[in-house]
């Protein structure tokens, strides 16, 4: 029986120039790396492009990787750094409009009421979520979204497990002042 | 330990340890008002899974980030500016020498919106956030100055130990 290769293995063939390994590394961890981006700019093709860089990034940087068995925490902040800095881009270039979350949801299909009702809930939720600060807003998708645990957020982030907490707080109480009465129990 | 009310978002996260939970539900038990915080903090935490995006495309990146590391090349800014440290560096000292110019020109306070206007195009110039990636602005977007003269932490991905 074959064994699966862990990522910090991966990285070392990698280094080794194996593209198979590499390759590999790129087509576990693609779908998280893009969903995560996703969520972090509104963006499907602003997320493949830069879920491009984070991967071209990563192969750069494979012989430098130091292996800890922290493979996911270190993708996410080559991620989460490529975000935050298209995010602030995005902030002086004002005349790029950003259009939150917007997403190919595989077409219009019309549905009963209620389908349109909860529709209109998520939109208004990802336009709250593209509101906020976007360390905030990083550590609540890495956490929430992609299922980091906060020690593994806190290492994404280069910050401590205390100001993980404390962005993810802030992040959620300003999601609930701004979606209060938008939901049955908010 | 910390009060119940700052272990909610945690309980409702699922991050607590054991005898942290064990110590939030038999709060909860007896504090309406601590329920009534951990039903909405649950509700929301609920109503964000629920707008998670899963991302549509099966299409893997693969062929192009292969085909982007063969040729060695990274990105259009790179190709065009390179990515070596002289060139962040004088990059980064031109674009502040730039923004102390343009903060000297232009007049601010002599008229309606030309505080804004310098302050805008100031920030324009400075930021040269791009030519690294790295974080050098505060999360509310503030660039620190002091960030800016020393050029910041430019090595941000280093997996450190």
């Amino acid at each position: 029986m074959s064994q699966i290769p862990d990522d910090d293995t991966l990285m070392a063939r990698t280094a080794r120039g194996e593209e198979a390994a590499f390759r590999l590394l790129v087509q576990r961890w693609e779908r998280e790396v893009k969903s995560f981006l996703v969520h972090m700019l509104g963006s499907v093709e602003e997320a493949e492009d830069l879920a491009q860089d984070t991967f071209v990034k990563v192969y750069r940087k494979a012989e430098s990787y130091r292996p800890a068995g922290k493979f996911r925490s270190w993708l996410f902040r080559i991620a989460g750094n490529l975000a935050r800095s298209r995010l602030r881009r995005r902030g002086i270039l004002k005349w790029i409009r950003f259009d939150p979350f917007v997403h190919d949801t595989g077409g219009d299909q019309p549905g009963p009421d209620k389908v349109l009702e909860q529709t209109q809930r998520e939109q208004e939720i990802r336009k709250a979520l593209a509101g906020l600060p976007s360390r905030q807003r990083q550590a609540l998708v890495l956490h929430r979204f992609q299922g980091l645990r906060y020690k593994e957020v806190a290492a994404a982030m280069e910050t401590t497990v205390p100001g993980v907490e404390s962005l993810i707080q802030r992040a959620l109480a300003t999601l609930r002042s701004q979606l209060a009465g938008k939901g049955d129990l908010l | 330990m910390r009060h119940i009310r700052e272990l909610i978002q945690g309980y409702v996260a699922g991050e607590l340890d054991r005898e942290q939970t064990e110590a939030v539900e038999e709060h909860l038990v007896s504090c309406s008002d601590c329920r009534r915080e951990a039903e909405q903090a649950g509700a929301l935490w609920e109503m964000l899974g629920a707008a998670s995006v899963n991302h549509p495309e099966d299409r893997s990146i693969w062929p192009a980030v292969r085909a982007r590391t063969q040729s060695g090349s990274g990105n259009t800014r790179e190709w065009l500016f390179g990515n070596g440290p002289w060139m962040r560096s004088g990059l980064v000292t031109a674009a502040v020498a730039a923004g102390l110019v343009v903060g000297i020109l232009i007049p601010v306070g002599d008229g309606p919106g030309s505080l804004e206007l310098a302050t805008e195009e100031s920030s324009w110039l400075v930021d040269s956030s791009w030519i690294s990636g790295s974080s050098w602005l505060s999360e509310d977007g503030a660039a620190g100055l002091d960030d800016i003269l020393l050029g910041a932490d430019l090595s941000d991905e280093g997996n450190g130990s």
